[in-house]
C-alpha cells in the first residue's frame, strides 16, 4: 500500500510549499510515537490533566426504557474541556513542542477542537490562533469567548460558506505563511497524511479503554459500537481497537440535517462521491463538476462535506456501517438522554444516541451497545432552546 | 506530439491569468485576446473551484462568482476551443485536483487535447500524487506543470527530472529572496527549463500576472486598458 493510504483513500494532496511541513511532521511522529519518554509525558497529561480513563457508564434507565440491548456510554464528555477533542490535542501539542514549534493554529467547527487546542496551548506555553467560520462563531459564541479567555486569538472566517470547511481552508492558507515555528493541530482524522494516522492514534485511547472496561464489566465484547461522524475522529477512536473483533458492528452516525432527500444535510457516505479535497482522497458531498457542496447540519461539529479516509475505507470494505440521522432525531435524543440519564450530550453525540434509540429495541437483552458520548451538551443548550422556540434571557 | 509550450521563450516570459468571475464567457475571451495583444506569452485560465486552498481568498471570490454565473469545466473547454480559431498562444489550465478527478481523468485530458489546452497546473497535486494523472496527460500530449518550492535538493531534483513546459516557483511567506535564488539555481543546475512565478520580487525566467488582472477586470477596466497593462510588464 502506498504511503498514507487506506485502500484507495488518503494520500497527500497539498501544495508543494506544504510538503516540507507534512514530511517533517511525519518524521517527528515516527520518532516520538514509540518513544517511552514522550509516551510517559502524554500519559501523565491524559491521566492527570484530561482526567482519563473516561468512565464506561451503564445507562440502566435507558436500557430498561428501550427494552433491548444493554447500553453503555463511553463518557468522553467528562474529559477536561468537555469532549474527546483534548485526547488528540494533547498529543499533537506535545509533539509540536518536541519539534521546537512555538505556535499552534487550528480550525474549529462547533468550537470544541478550538477550545481544546487553546487549552493545551495555554498549558504548554504556545501561541495559539484559531480559525472558525463566521456563522459558527455566531452559533457557538460562548466557545469563542472561552478560547479568548484561554489566550487564543480567534479569527472569524468570512470566505466561502463561513463554516467548518472554510475554517479548514483558512487554516491551511495560514500554514503556508509560516511553517518554521507553527504546527497545524488538525482536529479530525482527515487532511493529508500523516494527519489521519496521527489523530486516529491519539484518539484510539477511547476504544483501548472501552474494550478493556467492557471485558472487565461484562466479560464479553459488545455487539455494536456507535459514534457520530463528521470528519470522524471520535468514531475512529471508538472503532479502532474493535476493528479486529469481527463480531462487533461498527456504526457511524452521519448528520442527515433536514433529511438526505433534501439538499440540507452533511451525510457524506450516504450521498457523497469519491473525490480529492482538503489533502485527501475520500468521499465528499459535491456536484457533477467536483465543486464541494454547501452542507448543513444543526450540529456545527458535523457540518462538514467530507469524511476521513480510514472511514471511507472501512465503508468500502464493509467493516463499518454508516447511517444518516436527522436534526429532529438528534434533538429528540438530546432531550431524551438529558431526561432519562441526567446527562446532557453534545448535539453531535446526540446523533449516535438517536441511532441507539432505534437500534437497541431491535436487539436482544444479551446484546451490548457502546455509544461514544463524544462531548457534553452545555454549548448546545441555547441552540436547542431556539430550535424548540424557547426564549432564553441573559 | 507537439506542444505549444515547447516554443515558449527561455526568459522574459509573461503569463496572464484570468477566470471569468462576474464577466460572461464571451467577454472573458475578449479579455484573453487583449492580454495576448499586450504580449502575454501564455494564458493561464482558472477553472473555478469552490475551495481553492492553494489560492488566496481574492481568487476564491472570483471562482465563487464564476460558479454562481454557471461557469463550469465544459464552459472553459468551449472557451479555449473558440480561442483556438484566433490564436496559437499556449493555454494553461489551473484548477484543483477535484474538478479534474471528478470529471474523469481520461475525459478531462482528452478534452484538453480536443479543445487546445496545452498544460495544466493542479496546485494541490504534489510530486507524490501526480502519477495517477500522468498517464492520461501524456497520452493526450498535455503537460502537467509542477510547482517547486525551497525544500531539500533531492526533492527538487526529483521534480525537475520529469518537468515539462516550465516550472512554477512557489514560496512560503517566510521564504526570503535568497531562498528563492537558491531554489532557482538548484533547478537550473539540473535542467534548462524556464521557471516562472507570481511574485515580482523573485528574479526568474517569467512572471504570471494573476490577482492584478482579475482585480482590474472586476473594477471594470476595458480590454484595451488590460492590453496596455500587460504590455507595461514587457
Amino acid at each position: 500500500m502506498k504511503k498514507g493510504r487506506f485502500g484507495i483513500h488518503g494520500g497527500q494532496y497539498v501544495p508543494e510549499i506544504l510538503m516540507k511541513a507534512v514530511n517533517e511532521l511525519e518524521e517527528a511522529y515516527n520518532k516520538y510515537k514509540d518513544d517511552p519518554q514522550f509516551n510517559r509525558e502524554l500519559k501523565e497529561l491524559l491521566d492527570n490533566y484530561a482526567g482519563r480513563p473516561s468512565l464506561l457508564y451503564y445507562a440502566e434507565k435507558m436500557t430498561k426504557d428501550l427494552g433491548g440491548a444493554k447500553i453503555y456510554l463511553k463518557r468522553e464528555d467528562l474529559n477536561h474541556t468537555g469532549s474527546h477533542k483534548l485526547n488528540n490535542v494533547l498529543g499533537q501539542v506535545l509533539l509540536a513542542k518536541k519539534m521546537g514549534k512555538t505556535r499552534v493554529i487550528a480550525e474549529t467547527g462547533a468550537g470544541q477542537h478550538g477550545v481544546a487546542t487553546a487549552t493545551a496551548a495555554a498549558l504548554m506555553d504556545m501561541e495559539c490562533e484559531i480559525f472558525m467560520g463566521k456563522i459558527d462563531c455566531e452559533r457557538q459564541a460562548l466557545n469563542v469567548y472561552r478560547m479568548q479567555l484561554l489566550g487564543a486569538k480567534v479569527h472569524a472566517v468570512e470566505s466561502g460558506t463561513q463554516v467548518l470547511k472554510d475554517a479548514v481552508n483558512e487554516t491551511m492558507r495560514e500554514w503556508t505563511n509560516r511553517i518554521s515555528d507553527t504546527h497545524y493541530v488538525l482536529g479530525s482524522v482527515m487532511g493529508p497524511h500523516p494527519f489521519p494516522t496521527i489523530v486516529r492514534d491519539f484518539q484510539s485511547v477511547i476504544s483501548r479503554e472501552a474494550r478493556s472496561q467492557i471485558l472487565e464489566k461484562e466479560g464479553r465484547l459488545p455487539s455494536a459500537v456507535l459514534a457520530c461522524v463528521g470528519g470522524g475522529s471520535n468514531a475512529m477512536g471508538m472503532f479502532y481497537n474493535f476493528i479486529g473483533d469481527e463480531s462487533v458492528r461498527l456504526i457511524g452516525c452521519e448528520a442527515a440535517g433536514r433529511g438526505i432527500d433534501t439538499k440540507e444535510h452533511a451525510a457524506t457516505i450516504s450521498k457523497g462521491k469519491l473525490g480529492i479535497f482538503h489533502g485527501m482522497k475520500s468521499y465528499f458531498c459535491q456536484n457533477e463538476y467536483g465543486q464541494i457542496d454547501e452542507v448543513y447540519s444543526i450540529s456545527a461539529g458535523l457540518d462538514y462535506p467530507g469524511i476521513g479516509p480510514e472511514h471511507a475505507n472501512l465503508y468500502d470494505s464493509k467493516r463499518a456501517e454508516y447511517v444518516p440521522v436527522t436534526d429532529t432525531e438528534a434533538v429528540d435524543a438530546f432531550e431524551y438522554l438529558s431526561r432519562t440519564e441526567g446527562i446532557i450530550p453534545a448535539i453531535e453525540s446526540s446523533h449516535a444516541v438517536a441511532h441507539a434509540i432505534k437500534l437497541a429495541p431491535t436487539m436482544s437483552k444479551d446484546d451490548i451497545i457502546i455509544i461514544c458520548l463524544s462531548g457534553r451538551g452545555d454549548k448546545d443548550v441555547a441552540a436547542i432552546a431556539r430550535y424548540r422556540g424557547v426564549n432564553l434571557y441573559e | 506530439m507537439s506542444n505549444r509550450l515547447d516554443n515558449l521563450k527561455k526568459e522574459g516570459i509573461l503569463g496572464a491569468f484570468i477566470t471569468p468571475g462576474d464577466i460572461d464567457i464571451e467577454k472573458t475571451e475578449e479579455y484573453i485576446l487583449s492580454m495576448i495583444e499586450g504580449g502575454a506569452d501564455f494564458i493561464e485560465i482558472g477553472i473555478p473551484f469552490s475551495d481553492p486552498i492553494a489560492e488566496d481568498s481574492t481568487i476564491q471570490e472570483f471562482y465563487i462568482k464564476a460558479l454562481e454565473n454557471k461557469v463550469n469545466t465544459d464552459t472553459i473547454f468551449d472557451c479555449v476551443k473558440r480561442l483556438r480559431k484566433d490564436t496559437e498562444v499556449p493555454v494553461v489550465i489551473i484548477t484543483n485536483a477535484n474538478p479534474v478527478f471528478s470529471y474523469g481523468i481520461d475525459r478531462f485530458f482528452e478534452n484538453c487535447r480536443l479543445s487546445g489546452v496545452d498544460a495544466i497546473i493542479m496546485p494541490d497535486v504534489p510530486y507524490e500524487e501526480v502519477e495517477e494523472f500522468k498517464g492520461e496527460a501524456d497520452k493526450n500530449g498535455v503537460y502537467i506543470i509542477m510547482a517547486v518550492a525551497p525544500t531539500d535538493e533531492d526533492r527538487i531534483e526529483k521534480i525537475v527530472k520529469d518537468a515539462k513546459g516550465f516550472l512554477y516557483a512557489t514560496a512560503l511567506a517566510e521564504n526570503t529572496v535568497e531562498d528563492m535564488e537558491k531554489l532557482i539555481s538548484t533547478v537550473k543546475a539540473k535542467k534548462d527549463i524556464p521557471v516562472v512565478t507570481k511574485d515580482e520580487s523573485f528574479k526568474c525566467d517569467g512572471l504570471i500576472l494573476s490577482n492584478e488582472i482579475v482585480k482590474l477586470i472586476d473594477r471594470g477596466m476595458e480590454t484595451k486598458a488590460i492590453s496596455h497593462f500587460v504590455k507595461s510588464y514587457k
